[in-house]
């Protein structure tokens, strides 16, 4: 499977999701990513740190919308500038499952690509400048090394004697981080212009990317969950588009 | 084709902003195609800055420079295509997840077709020891479960298969098992002969590489050039007299193993560190030593076994910490032991040499009076007192070493653990460095330290080898 194929495919079902604004559209979105999971093979331990995720922060944005949304419906709650109305709270619960919807099937796809291979197929199939892929490439392995040097410094403070708890020492071990990411970035730019790389020369690729028939197949799953998602919606008498504004 | 490239310096100055005094000053030599150079002088004198400069990765943003700087007639930067620097540091020099994909990413970037380049992939990754038969590191392996030394092969690996005209090396045999530094030698002997590439390399450890290097610049401690005559260096260290006499026992372990977290566990030999011995932990790059340091210094938890620490250091802690040092609070531990890192700017934490210094001092709440006099004479007697007031990370690879020991051990801690202590140090540095470790010692504290230099191997009571070969992926 071409890493860019489901990223495609995922791209085109959220695009729709984000248009429409209709529960059942949502609905139709969440079962087909469901039924879509298991192509994945992301092992279960990594899936559920990445539903927390979202689900924490969509029903965050769903209780924004509950307490301060447009008031409609029966009056629930009056404090302050809150007002909790029937109206408010279906609203809530469809803003909050839009979240799921778009951002759920995006970041799981994203946690189940070898960085390296979307790199060469962003290169060779996607054709962009590969000094923008590959700088782009390697400030995202960088990111990976922050948990690594998160620890370190917890080492480093320790062995100096320095508490590692409390919110002061939190604030200061996150500038550090901050220092050493930066430290690290020059310093990694640094190693790839001293390795040739940079300049308008051409550049080979040592690893092939290939597009193969699975991977149209994948993209045209996402057009029919697509279709779905809107057919199923007008249908049902149900299709909105959100309005902007 | 490799091209043939030349170097040419004509009075030519650098100084970093910020830095009072130039870094380098009034350099003049030039450099013929194929020439293969060591480059000498003592620590901090801009070596490694030197070497930047010729590749051409010396930012405008980072100081002036002023006369000429030539590689092939042109600007070093207009000649970074011809030029393979490796660096000091190894471990910022990874820039791929996979090991293979590391090495083919300098030969990408000279667009050298694919077969070609895993080709030369395999042949660095073998010639520099990181592969072959019975070796747990594979083309697949993550980069990241590599340990300094493996990082330190890898770093020339990726440099030596894009066979550049112009080859500087900057310490590439400092982390390195001896076993690797013969590989790495051997490496960039075959390279040379085989592209004809100009070489320069600093290594404060010269003689393996005899043979090789049939010229030498010398730089002076202010950075200009040192007088010619010089001739090839030999190592000329002061010995210290091994006649310490063991005193209690400040830490055993029995049955340990250790490991990195997500990592598998090592099993280690028993270990018994004793007041007034230095213990020396050696075996190849990769066999734990320095995850062993870690754990020794109470940074890391044991995976299996323990580690008991002796009456001395357990007096004064609370029983539900002592069973072992990760337990104890950072304040009880910086008291009674003292660690350096592999790589020491990773546990610099203060804006100042001195102030680094002084922490645990602080910290330990010793009256501000004394800490100030106990911190000067710490830089004195490494040799840092005119870099009291720079920052820690401008300061070059053996001065972070020293600064990193002296700050670790400004509270004469019962136990001093030291990862690779004389990395990066002339025959100067060297001598303040192991006078130190040897008067901790003396004073009555256990040091370790892990180590592959034979000098200072020499002059330790205790040598205990971890055996490695687990397997890495």
């Amino acid at each position: 499977m071409n890493p860019l194929a489901p990223i495609i495919a995922t791209g085109i079902v959220g695009l729709v999701v984000l248009v429409s604004f209709d529960p059942v559209s949502v609905a139709v979105a969440l079962v087909c990513l469901a039924i879509a999971l298991p192509w994945l093979r992301l092992p279960a331990r990594r899936v559920w740190p990445i539903v927390g995720i979202v689900v924490v922060s969509a029903t965050l944005g769903g209780m924004a919308t509950a307490l301060y949304g447009r008031p409609s419906g029966e009056s629930l709650l009056m404090w302050g500038p809150v007002h909790v109305t029937t109206g408010s709270l279906d609203l809530a619960v469809l803003v909050a499952l839009r979240i799921v919807a778009i951002a759920l099937p995006g970041a799981l796809v994203f946690a189940a690509t070898n960085l390296t291979a979307l790199a060469d197929s962003l290169t060779q199939i996607a054709r962009l400048p590969s000094r923008f892929v590959a700088g782009a490439l390697s400030s995202l392995r960088m990111m990976s090394l922050l948990a690594d040097d998160w620890r370190t410094m917890g080492y480093a403070r320790r062995a100096r004697g320095l508490s590692t708890r409390g919110p002061r020492q939190f604030a200061g071990q996150s500038f550090s981080l901050f220092v050493r990411a930066v430290r690290r970035g020059s310093a990694l730019a640094t190693t790839m212009e001293a390795r040739g790389f940079g300049g308008r020369n051409e550049r080979s690729w040592s690893r092939v990317s290939v597009w193969r028939t699975r991977d149209w197949l994948i993209v045209a799953g996402g057009c029919l969950i697509a279709v779905l998602v809107v057919g199923i919606s007008v249908a049902t008498g149900s299709w909105e588009v959100v309005v902007f504004g | 084709m490799t091209v043939r490239v030349g170097v040419e310096a004509r009075e030519w100055h650098w100084q970093f902003s910020g830095r009072p005094q130039p870094s380098l000053r009034d350099l003049s030599f030039t450099i013929e195609p194929g020439e293969r150079v060591l480059l000498t002088g003592p620590s901090g004198c801009g070596k490694s800055t030197l070497l930047m400069a010729l590749a051409g990765v010396l930012g405008a943003d980072q100081g002036t420079d002023a006369g000429v700087l030539l590689v092939n007639d042109g600007a070093p930067d207009a000649g970074r295509r011809l030029t393979g620097l490796v660096m000091q540091d190894p471990e910022t020099q990874v820039v791929m997840e996979r090991v293979g994909d590391d090495v083919a990413f300098g030969c990408e970037n000279f667009a050298v077709p694919r077969d070609e380049t895993w080709r030369r992939v395999h042949n660095a990754l073998a010639s520099v020891g990181l592969t072959g038969d019975g070796l747990p590191v594979t083309p697949q392996t993550p980069t990241g479960l590599l340990s300094g030394g493996q990082k330190q092969r890898l770093a020339l690996a990726g440099v030596i298969a894009f066979e550049p005209g112009l080859l500087l090396l900057d310490e590439p045999t400092a982390n390195l098992d001896p076993q690797g530094v013969l590989d790495i030698i051997a490496a960039v002997s075959r390279v040379a002969s085989e592209t004809g590439c100009t070489l320069i390399v600093v290594d404060h450890n010269p003689a393996p590489w005899k043979k090789l290097l049939t010229r030498v610049i010398a730089l002076d401690s202010s950075g200009g050039l040192a007088s010619e005559s010089a001739g090839y260096p030999s190592v000329n260290r002061a010995r210290v007299p091994v006649s310490r006499v063991p005193g209690e026992i400040v830490m055993s372990t029995v049955n340990l193993a250790v490991g990195r977290p997500g990592q598998p566990a090592i099993p280690v030999p028993d270990l018994t560190l004793r007041a007034g011995t230095i213990t020396a932990l050696t075996g190849i790059n990769g066999s734990g030593k320095s995850t062993l340091s870690l754990t020794l210094g109470g940074l890391l938890p044991p995976r299996e076994g323990e580690i008991i620490p002796g009456a001395s250091l357990r007096h004064g802690l609370r029983p539900r910490h002592v069973p072992s040092p990760h337990l104890w609070p950072a304040r009880s531990l910086v008291r009674r032991v003292g660690s350096v890192f592999q790589s020491p700017e990773n546990q610099f934490v203060q804006p100042t040499a001195a102030a680094e210094v002084g922490l645990a001092l602080r910290v330990t709440g010793v009256n501000r009076h004394e800490a100030a006099e106990r911190v000067q004479s710490r830089l004195e007697l490494m040799g840092l007192a005119d870099l009291a007031s720079a920052h820690p990370f401008t300061l070059s690879g053996g001065q972070k070493r020293r600064l990193a020991l002296a700050s670790a051990t400004v509270t004469q801690p019962q136990l001093v653990v030291v990862d690779e202590p004389t990395f990066g140090q002339d025959d100067d540095s060297w001598s303040d460095v192991v006078t130190l470790l040897d008067e901790l010692a003396r004073s009555g504290s256990a040091v370790v330290i892990t180590t592959h230099d034979p000098d200072l191997l020499a002059v330790v009571d205790h040598i205990v080898t971890l055996s490695p070969l687990v397997p890495v992926a």
